[in-house]
């Protein structure tokens, strides 16, 4: 693990906070500086709402796992020993705050209709199709050749997650979670060409 | 590159702009996108947070917090990454000689009480970590073995309460140590770099220990996720030497965990079938007499039963299990793990416990009277000792502390 700086003083500038590595932040939020995890909210709320929308039906049940994993998040702030990997500790949340929401509501992993969570609701209609149908082709492909486990790992890597940080999240070894991404990706590939020519068409060309 | 099996990192072919791989992840990270919430939602939570934040108690710092006392004379410390294949370098080409009964070195450890011994990991890679002990109510954690170079894992007590057995993670070898001793005794090195040696379990007449042995198609690496190819269930005489196999297995179905019964006569052993992918397909728990040597399974493999251990005061075997399996494929999000018992006079199965989804219950071991089971436990926020009372399967965390695993309570105290 690398050794984590020293959390410097109250007084620390907003923007350093917002440069500050994750360990910077989870030591100075276990210290007792109250905006640092924050920052650390600020930074990572995008990627867990997208993670859990995914996983559930609906705006308002994603946006209740959020709350519940940040919540939870900041509760247990102490028990997140290695400061370097909040990321995948968060995550680790995360998903078991989704599961369990699953279960409540007796949700299933499926598609989700992203028409009104777009990101940006200035952009066109058109490219806010474009955007809807690759990301809903994206899902389909993936879900039609990948495990969820294997789904769970593609999509941790696609929200920024390193490896270390995923075998957290699925309790795997590092190595492990390497070779069920190439794997994953070999999957991913051998299904594209044999279903969707002319996607690995496109990609070629682009 | 051209095989499925070749578990190569999609980093390495990631790197070739023109690869298929890359440009599978490519179009992946083209096509997905973060949704964040509403802005409204956002700033909601975060001045909720905020709020929390300001409410939420100090904590020490990392550095000042109350660290497990190591009860071992001073080492030079090596960076892990450093020493550790040179520790195994080393072990292989100079084992450490079993070394002559020392007096002990604390008192603390004589002093001692109704004692637990566990493993604490130490974050590494899987198997790192060292064999520690504490009182049954949690307190007073001292470290066992004092060498660094002696990743202990599995530890199991001798009858009498003043010993453990161990299997070192890095080397494969099993370790014996008495408590206040300063140094381990090596038992059983399987001298080979092909095969590895794991969870020693000391025979009720305190002569003889069981442990599994396996052998892998490659270098066996600690580190790695690899599936053995063949296993043996070992017998070692502590008074001769002599370690014979009674049981040996090859994939798809592979046996190992052995625990004895309380009359010495038979084992227990988990055994587990695997597809030509090496994915789980199922497990189960199974007696074997040493006199026959022939596994006669209790449970249907789909009963996915692990780490089975013998009552010592009864015909009753405790065991884990995960709903779907533990690597089988799909996955599913439903997946938990609990205790159940084998009741070997009715050839009855009853579940003990029943955890939330997001808790995982394994490694159950016996109290020496037959009376409570502990286990670790993993949630979330980490792995922890607990103790179960087998009659309501009520599950009592021992002191709270992560991450604790592999608990055995000591003999003729609890």
């Amino acid at each position: 693990m690398a050794t984590a700086p020293k959390p410097s003083g109250s007084d620390t500038r907003s923007e350093d906070r917002a440069e500050a590595s994750d360990a910077v932040l989870v030591i100075a939020a276990q210290a007792g500086q109250s905006d640092a995890f924050t920052h650390l909210y600020r930074r990572y709320v995008a990627r867990v709402h997208s993670f859990a929308l995914r996983r559930l039906s609906g705006r308002e049940t994603a946006e209740d796992a959020t709350q519940t994993t940040f919540l939870r998040a900041l509760a247990n702030l102490h028990s997140c020993r290695e400061a370097d990997h909040f990321a995948g500790w968060l995550f680790a949340i995360a998903r078991n705050v989704v599961y369990d929401l699953q279960r409540t509501h007796q949700q299933h992993c499926g598609l989700v209709d992203l028409a009104d969570d777009l990101p940006d609701p200035s952009m066109s209609p058109e490219h806010l199709a474009i955007l809807r149908d690759a990301d809903a082709n994206m899902r389909q492909i993936w879900t039609a050749c990948l495990t969820p486990r294997e789904q769970d790992a593609l999509e941790l890597r696609l929200l920024g997650l390193n490896d270390k940080d995923i075998s957290i999240v699925l309790r795997g070894t590092h190595g492990g979670i390497r070779t069920m991404q190439y794997r994953s990706l070999r999957k991913l590939h051998d299904y594209l060409v044999t279903h969707h020519p002319e996607i690995v068409q496109e990609m070629v060309t682009t | 590159m051209d095989s499925d099996n070749h578990a190569e990192p999609a980093e390495d072919e990631a790197r070739h702009s023109d690869s298929p791989l890359h440009m599978v992840m490519e179009w992946l990270q083209d096509s997905y996108k973060v949704v964040p919430p509403r802005a409204s939602f956002v700033q909601g939570l975060e001045q909720r947070i905020a709020a929390e934040a300001k409410r939420t108690p100090s904590y020490p710092e990392l550095s000042s917090r109350p660290r497990t006392p190591i009860l071992h004379n001073a080492r030079p410390s090596f960076p892990r990454w450093t020493f550790v294949p040179l520790a195994a370098a080393l072990l292989t080409l100079f084992p450490i000689a079993p070394a002559a009964r020392s007096t002990p070195r604390r008192s603390a450890l004589a002093d001692l009480t109704d004692q637990l011994c566990f493993r604490l990991p130490t974050g590494e890679y899987n198997d790192a970590g060292h064999i520690y002990l504490m009182n049954s109510n949690g307190t007073s954690p001292v470290r066992v073995v004092g060498d660094d170079r002696l990743h202990g894992k599995h530890p199991d007590w001798s009858p009498d309460g003043t010993s453990l057995v161990y299997a070192e993670a890095i080397t494969g070898t099993i370790w014996s140590i008495r408590l206040g001793d300063e140094f381990s005794a090596k038992l059983f090195d399987p001298r080979s770099f092909r095969q590895f040696c794991d969870y020693p379990a000391w025979s009720p007449d305190g002569k003889r220990i069981a442990f599994s042995r396996y052998e892998y198609e490659g270098q066996y690496d600690p580190r790695s996720e690899l599936t053995p190819t063949r296993t043996w269930i070992m017998i070692l005489d502590l008074a001769s030497g002599e370690c014979v196999p009674v049981a040996t297995s090859e994939l798809p179905y592979l046996i190992d965990v052995p625990r004895w019964s309380p009359d010495g006569k038979s084992l227990v052993v988990a055994i587990d079938h695997f597809d030509d992918d090496l994915h789980n397909l199922g497990s189960t728990i199974a007696t074997l007499p040493l006199d026959t040597g022939e596994p006669e399974p209790l449970l249907p493999f789909t009963t996915f039963a692990y780490r089975p251990d013998w009552n010592p005061k009864s015909d009753e075997i405790v065991y884990s299990t995960e709903t779907y399996g533990y690597t089988r494929q799909p996955a599913t999000y439903a997946d938990r793990w609990n205790l159940h018992a084998f009741d070997l006079a009715t050839g009855h199965a009853c579940q003990l416990t029943d955890v939330r989804a997001d808790e995982y219950l394994s490694a159950p071991t016996w109290s020496s009277e037959g009376t409570a089971i502990y286990a670790t436990l993993s949630d979330p926020l980490g792995r922890f000792a607990v103790r179960i009372d087998p009659s309501d399967g009520a599950v009592t965390r021992i002191n709270g502390v992560s991450p604790q695993t592999q608990v055995r309570a000591q003999p003729g105290r609890m």
